[in-house]
């Protein structure tokens, strides 16, 4: 289980998370979604310690208060953006997620972890490659092969947390999709998925719990049909919203409206650096 | 055999064929196997030498300075490397973060002003006032920049990296400044200082550059995963288990204690920590795990052959050691940038 207690957060006097706490069981898939600025990322950032974040709990173990290569074994971290500072091959990326589990050098366990793993992220055939010629999308798949080779233990050894910060970026539908499936068959396996996104009918078909955030607040946590309806999201969203019922899916789909408030000052200011 | 087992043994043989056929370059010229037969004879004790004179050149001269070529070579690489990583920064080297020169304005200091009242020829256990001046101005600079980096328990890289461009700018000044205030013979000795030179080597700075690159070597090879996760960022490293805090300190401390070391025994040397990581990166990759003990070696070997040329090129007179390493390293490096494709061997 994953237990935050009364985290505050706030930068130059900007309260950007007010005393939030939250719970949730391993062996699901959570969807924080929220809409810009909601505190999401500086959720998962503060679940990572970088705020100075002590009131962490994992698996009833204060997180924090373990060496670095000890946390780093028992979770990952995938960041919005990942840009690498030299030249390295897709399968060196891959490798850096294993630092956690080797002193010197890389066991046999090692490279069948980084091979496997980019075969379920489908990056073997550019294993070789320069990470730097790789398309946006394909560097994102080598960095998400990453973060699960990290997690990835010889003896089962408990629960894994994996935080991904919009992992969906630059992945074309059938990749997000895909995605989405491998980490739904991961939270089976026992470990607990915490995925910041922004697409609700995506999170709506895949998560087993939503985080709905508004201004750095918990909205409402629970499973999808408890989040994902019309008032609350037209609270938190300020857009016309309807939910009707998934074609293909037992889920809700979301359609956006108008949205309920004119924002004047933008558009003006749009004119102005147009004109 | 493994490609980076191969890179490391490859570049080591060229090490170990350079140092005989160095010791039989300059104004008296020695064959590869002379060298090797008085270097034999002096280190087992066993055969007898020819000429003494000979093998006093070879042995007080040729050996020291050559030594003290790789050595230097190998730190100021090392560190070149280290601070590329640590600041994700191409463009960093010994030179950016200020280290060499306030170094240098110690130097100068030492030359300019102090000389009449307290001579550059004074020693200390045999090292120079000027060495020891030297060596103090890099590890103040260094501990200025880290104090002004320093952010509560953090030390921020950026920081880190604009304090040492405002210090590097400060002490500039003042080596500009002591240049105006210089008489003559003080200009000639600080000009060639800034060029550097490895005409002084003797035993005893070959012992003390042992130490600092061993010192430095064995704490920054280690470090390969360090830096690794590093080129995905500060929180990635992080994320990935590194304590970027430990790593900041080590790679300071260490990169200024050998810069230090080489800087003053043997002068200003540009060049050699911004171009061999590079070079080494173009040919056999990123990955610091290679990177770092290439570099090194790359570093010795590439100051080895620099000063071989600075001593046979206009014989009996020697050039200035930082004219050669820019002249040598800098086509090389722009070579490979040319033809990146068909090089790059990853």
């Amino acid at each position: 289980m994953l237990r935050l207690k009364d985290i505050n957060v706030s930068f130059k006097q900007k309260c950007v998370l007010h005393e939030f706490s939250l719970e949730v069981k391993a062996g699901r898939l959570i969807a924080i979604v929220g809409p810009n600025g909601a505190g999401k990322s500086t959720l998962l950032r503060s679940i990572c310690g970088d705020y100075g974040t002590k009131e962490v709990w994992w698996q009833e173990e204060k997180i924090h208060d373990l060496p670095a290569e000890q946390v780093a074994k028992k979770r990952a971290v995938l960041t919005q953006k990942t840009d690498l500072s030299f030249e390295f091959t897709a399968e060196e990326v891959v490798m850096m997620g294993r630092y956690p589990h080797f002193k010197k050098q890389a066991s046999s366990f090692d490279y069948e972890v980084v091979n496997e793993m980019m075969e379920l992220t489908q990056t073997k055939l550019m294993a070789k490659r320069s990470y730097h010629s790789l398309s946006g999308g394909e560097q994102q798949r080598v960095q998400t092969a990453r973060v699960f080779a990290q997690l990835k233990e010889e003896n089962n050894s408990g629960p894994k947390l994996l935080l991904l910060d919009e992992p969906l970026n630059n992945l074309d539908v059938q990749y997000q999709f895909q995605l989405l499936e491998q980490l739904k068959s991961y939270t089976k396996e026992g470990h607990l998925v915490l995925i910041v996104m922004h697409d609700l009918n995506l999170a709506a078909q895949f998560a087993d719990q939503i985080v709905l955030m508004h201004k750095g607040q918990l909205k409402k946590v629970g499973n999808v049909e408890d989040v994902l309806q019309k008032e609350i999201l037209e609270e938190a969203y300020d857009i016309e919203v309807s939910v009707q019922e998934h074609p293909y899916q037992d889920c809700p789909m979301i359609y956006f409206g108008k949205p309920k408030s004119a924002k004047p000052v933008a558009i003006r200011n749009l004119k102005l650096q147009t004109a | 055999m493994n490609k980076r087992s191969l890179i490391i043994f490859g570049l080591l043989s060229a090490v170990l064929v350079s140092l005989p056929i160095s010791i039989g370059l300059g104004a008296f010229e020695l064959s590869f196997y002379d060298s090797l037969q008085i270097i034999w004879t002096k280190l087992t004790g066993l055969g007898s030498l020819n000429d003494q004179r000979i093998a006093a050149v070879v042995w007080q001269i040729r050996l020291p300075r050559v030594l003290l070529s790789l050595m230097v070579g190998a730190s100021l690489a090392i560190s070149g490397a280290s601070l590329q990583g640590l600041f994700r920064n191409p463009l960093a080297d010994p030179s950016i973060i200020g280290i060499s020169m306030g170094a240098a304005l110690a130097a100068a200091i030492v030359i300019v002003l102090a000389d009449g009242v307290l001579s550059a020829s004074y020693s200390l256990g045999g090292i120079s006032l000027l060495a020891i001046a030297t060596f103090l101005g890099a590890l103040v600079t260094t501990f200025i920049i880290f104090k002004i980096a320093k952010e509560g328990k953090q030390v921020n890289v950026m920081s880190m990296l604009l304090a040492g461009i405002a210090i590097n700018a400060i002490a500039a000044a003042g080596v500009g400044l002591l240049t105006f205030l210089a008489d003559n013979e003080q200009l000639r000795t600080l000009t060639f200082w800034t060029l550097g030179s490895l005409g002084g080597a003797t035993w005893l700075s070959v012992g003390v550059l042992a130490i600092s690159t061993a010192i430095s070597l064995a704490f920054l090879l280690p470090l390969f995963k360090s830096f690794n996760a590093l080129s995905l960022g500060e929180q990635e490293a992080m994320y990935m288990g590194v304590n970027t805090e430990k790593l900041k300190l080590k790679v300071i401390i260490f990169s200024a204690l050998s810069i230090g070391a080489g800087v003053a025994f043997c002068g200003m040397i540009s060049f050699i920590g911004l171009v061999v990581p590079h070079i080494i990166r173009l040919l056999f990759g990123g990955d610091y795990r290679t990177l770092l003990p290439a570099s090194a070696l790359g570093g010795g070997l590439l100051l080895c052959w620099a000063d071989n040329i600075a001593r046979i090129v206009v014989i009996p007179a020697e050039l200035p050691i930082g004219i050669l390493t820019a002249l040598f390293g800098a086509p090389v490096f722009l070579y490979l940038i040319l033809n990146r494709k068909k090089v790059k061997i990853s």
